[in-house]
């Protein structure tokens, strides 16, 4: 499924949050990557329907978010994981994913509860699903998320900022599981850690301040760190950013190396922060 | 997992069950145990002072559906913040079920349990009845219309917890059962002229009866209101959503509901409201209805006593050689048997005076009043027939009229205008065996006759003597009450015979009573 924004733009006040988007996003992993406040969370909340936006559209496969009917029907495509993801603390796992289930229109309890069980044991969640969700850690929350998210086998997966809260290991298991659901959907993962679309991602979208700086594959952006990326023994004073690494030396993006700088490989990170540094290569 | 299966099952009611399913398993059942707990506990309590029946215990049952309410509007209140209060809004509204269809099935499940919790309060009344000894049938009207009435609390509720935080919702609780307690109580428990009463979802009890259910009859008009209330709110709940898309079916559907909900509680709320001057539509005429103390009465500020006439209903009856007692065949003989055993001392007291046996009927929700005439007196429902106490004195002051109305008006209400009357009554009393000569003197002689008589503080037994059902008695008339049952009881009931007339007109003067000049 293709999402495409056309000329969005949405404000809070007299604070611009985006600013005339312009992109089209394919099948496969997009992962949009931003600071905070970039404007990551109001693109998806749009494309879930549940902010219009001030002006511009959105669209999915031809539906706009701004009809009422179509909406509708994106919503039926949709699977949602929100960054600030509430739970029913009363229900226990099992019963949480299967009522949002019903809401996502699977009506037979027998094909439903098969779904609902299929949705747990992807995220590993087959034991707890008879515990109460009050009872449960922030991580395994996480997860119920993620599993009302797949339960109604969506075409586009929205998640916002899905690894906040996981420790490393879970990290590791929900990028394995996210890379197996990108086969065959349209997902949008909004993060601000590289490394998360460094693993995963098909596709990359950089935001800043509510406009999109690049656009492409991630091995495009780390492209755009050749060449600029040096170990030094001091930071020159027009480098973009430095820091000192584990060899003791100092890491620098920049144009102009300082004195016995040596080249070294860009990785993704060198390219976000390069693109998102107002540089020349901007 | 493919989309192809198609599992989707559109435009069916499967999308409105499965949900209203899972939302009943999971409301707070606390709340509900606890509104069903509190009420059923002040329900049995109340009925377990009247006379047992099916119909009046099941009606207090139904009655306490106001405190029910206080917990069903709380529910519905937790219900409607719950997607707020756990954030889990944006995971809602971005399934593809409807705002309106997911607060259609909420309400629904509101419906469901709050119908079901008043259900169970009713049988509770219903086995508490039983238990007891009641006799009699069920009004099984009080069912739907208790159901609906507990719906509109958890619906109102819920409205009210989509737009008011958790501390507004207790607050708004609390008051709305206790604004309808208020009413019920203190505004219209014994105005027979107003209607605002027939508007709240559970009307007053008072005004209730096990013979005739509610006189007037008003749960035609009155289910039908409770509806409209129900169609009013529900379908504004599940408009709301839809305000920026009108033209959709569903978006439709609740607006039209609304608008005749809006139309049918205005109609049947009008006509309520116009019960109140069609008092007794099951029983006589109230144009039948004479004041009873009339003018008297209302220069006091008590509303206007009426005596209901015989409407012939009361015909299970037990007799002595100096009264008959009938009641509604709904109470049982057994009724009329324990009031004949409970009244007879004073009834041949007082036919010893007047000549005939007295003639005591039941009557309905009618205001208590005995003066139906001479020997005849009329019970109200709601007596606690279990209690001897209440009933002491009552057969002699409904025989002295002023008397009667002093009782009507309250302990203290009167001034002892009439004190030939109080002094014959105490004579009465003292010759019906309820009170010695004695005991009267030793609470004259100790002083606690004159605290008893100011409602100051009074030892129970003294209480019993001097606050005599309504009775009490000024120094002067108890000396005159005493004295007279010092004359031979022959001599004593020969002269009031011939003063009776007098004594009742109020017209006697203390100095005329046989025991005067003793």
């Amino acid at each position: 499924m293709n999402v495409v924004y056309e000329n969005l733009s949405h404000s809070y006040g007299s604070v611009r949050a985006l600013d005339g988007i312009n992109i089209t996003i394919g099948p496969g992993i997009t992962g949009l990557l931003g600071p905070n406040g970039a404007g990551k969370t109001t693109m998806l909340r749009i494309l879930a329907t549940l902010l219009p936006p001030t002006s511009g559209t959105a669209r999915l496969d031809g539906w706009s978010t701004s009809h009422d009917r179509e909406r509708v029907e994106i919503r039926r495509r949709l699977g949602y994981l929100p960054q600030d993801l509430g739970l029913y603390p009363r229900f226990t796992v099992f019963e949480f994913v299967d009522y949002l289930a019903m809401l996502k229109e699977l009506h037979d309890p027998r094909q439903r509860h098969r779904r609902v069980r299929e949705a747990l044991e992807a995220v590993d969640l087959q034991d707890v699903a008879g515990r109460k969700i009050r009872t449960l850690s922030g991580g395994i929350r996480r997860r119920v998320g993620i599993a009302q998210a797949i339960v109604a086998d969506p075409q586009l997966l929205l998640l916002d900022e899905p690894t906040g809260g996981l420790d490393p290991e879970q990290r590791v298991r929900f990028r394995q599981l996210v890379g197996r659901l990108g086969e065959h959907r349209t997902i949008l993962l909004s993060t601000h850690l590289v490394e998360d679309v460094s693993a995963i991602c098909t596709s990359v979208v950089v935001l800043w301040h509510g406009r999109v700086l690049f656009q492409g594959a991630p091995a495009e952006l780390r492209k755009r760190a050749e060449g600029l990326v040096w170990n030094a023994q001091e930071a020159s004073s027009d480098a973009v950013a430095s820091w000192r690494t584990d060899n003791g030396m100092l890491r620098v993006i920049g144009t102009r190396p300082g004195p016995g700088a040596t080249p070294v490989e860009p990785t993704l990170e060198d390219g976000y922060l390069l693109v998102t540094s107002g540089s020349p290569t901007r | 997992m493919s989309v192809s299966e198609s599992i989707v099952a559109r435009r069916s009611w499967t999308p409105i069950f499965g949900p209203v399913w899972t939302e009943l398993r999971h409301l707070t059942y606390i709340l509900l145990v606890l509104g069903v707990g509190v009420s059923a506990i002040v329900a049995i309590k109340q009925a377990n002072v009247a006379y047992p029946t099916v119909g009046y215990d099941t009606g207090v049952a139904y009655h306490e559906g106001e405190i029910l309410s206080a917990f069903l509007f709380l529910l519905g209140a937790w219900l409607a913040m719950r997607d707020r209060r756990s954030a889990t809004t944006d995971l809602i509204a971005s399934s593809p079920t409807r705002p309106g269809v997911v607060r259609a099935t909420r309400l629904g499940a509101l419906a469901v349990a709050g119908a079901a919790a008043f259900g169970l309060l009713w049988l509770i009344g219903l086995v508490s009845a039983l238990a007891h000894g009641g006799s009699g049938v069920v009004d099984w009207v009080l069912v739907p219309d208790g159901m609906l009435g507990s719906a509109l609390a958890a619906w109102l509720g819920f409205a009210l917890g989509l737009i008011a935080p958790a501390p507004v919702a207790v607050l708004s609780a609390a008051l709305y059962s206790g604004g309808t307690y208020f009413i019920n109580t203190q505004y219209t428990h014994y105005n027979t002229h107003i209607g605002f009463q027939w508007l709240l979802p559970f009307p007053p009890l008072p005004q209730w009866s096990a013979d005739l259910g509610y006189v007037p009859n008003i749960f035609g008009p009155h289910l039908v209101f409770l509806l409209g209330w129900l169609l009013l709110v529900g379908g504004l709940i599940v408009a709301a959503p839809f305000r920026r898309s009108l033209r959709t079916i569903a978006s439709r559907t609740a607006l039209i509901g609304a608008v005749t909900g809006l139309a049918l509680a205005t109609i049947f709320g009008v006509q309520l409201q116009a019960e109140a001057n069609r008092y007794t539509v099951n029983g006589p005429n109230p144009v039948s209805w004479v004041p009873e103390y009339g003018q008297y009465s209302t220069g006091l500020g008590t509303p206007d006593p009426l005596i209901y006439p015989n409407d012939h209903r009361a015909t299970t009856c037990a007799t002595s050689s100096a009264l008959r007692v009938c009641v509604y065949p709904v109470y049982g003989r057994s009724l009329a048997t324990s009031l004949v055993s409970i009244l007879d001392p004073e009834a041949r007291a007082i036919e010893s005076v007047i000549g005939r046996p007295t003639y005591v009927r039941m009557v309905p929700v009618a205001e208590e009043n005995c003066g139906a005439g001479l020997g005849q007196a009329v019970l109200t429902e709601q007596y606690s027939f279990s209690y001897h106490y209440n009933l002491r004195g009552y057969l002699i002051s409904c025989a002295l009229p002023q008397l009667g109305q002093r009782r009507y008006a309250g302990f203290g209400g009167l001034p002892h205008d009439f004190p030939a009357q109080s002094a014959v009554a105490l004579w009465l009393v003292i010759r019906s065996g309820e009170l010695t000569p004695r005991a009267v003197r030793q609470g004259v002689a100790s002083g606690t006759w004159a605290s008893c008589l100011a409602d100051l503080p009074c030892t129970p037994q003294y209480s019993e003597i001097f606050g005599f059902g309504s009775l009490g008695w000024t120094r002067a008339e108890i000396r005159v009450g005493l004295a007279m049952a010092a004359i031979p009881p022959a001599r004593v009931t020969s002269e009031l015979r011939e003063l009776w007339p007098r004594i009742v007109a109020g017209k006697l003067l203390l100095a005329s009573l046989p025991g005067y000049r003793q």
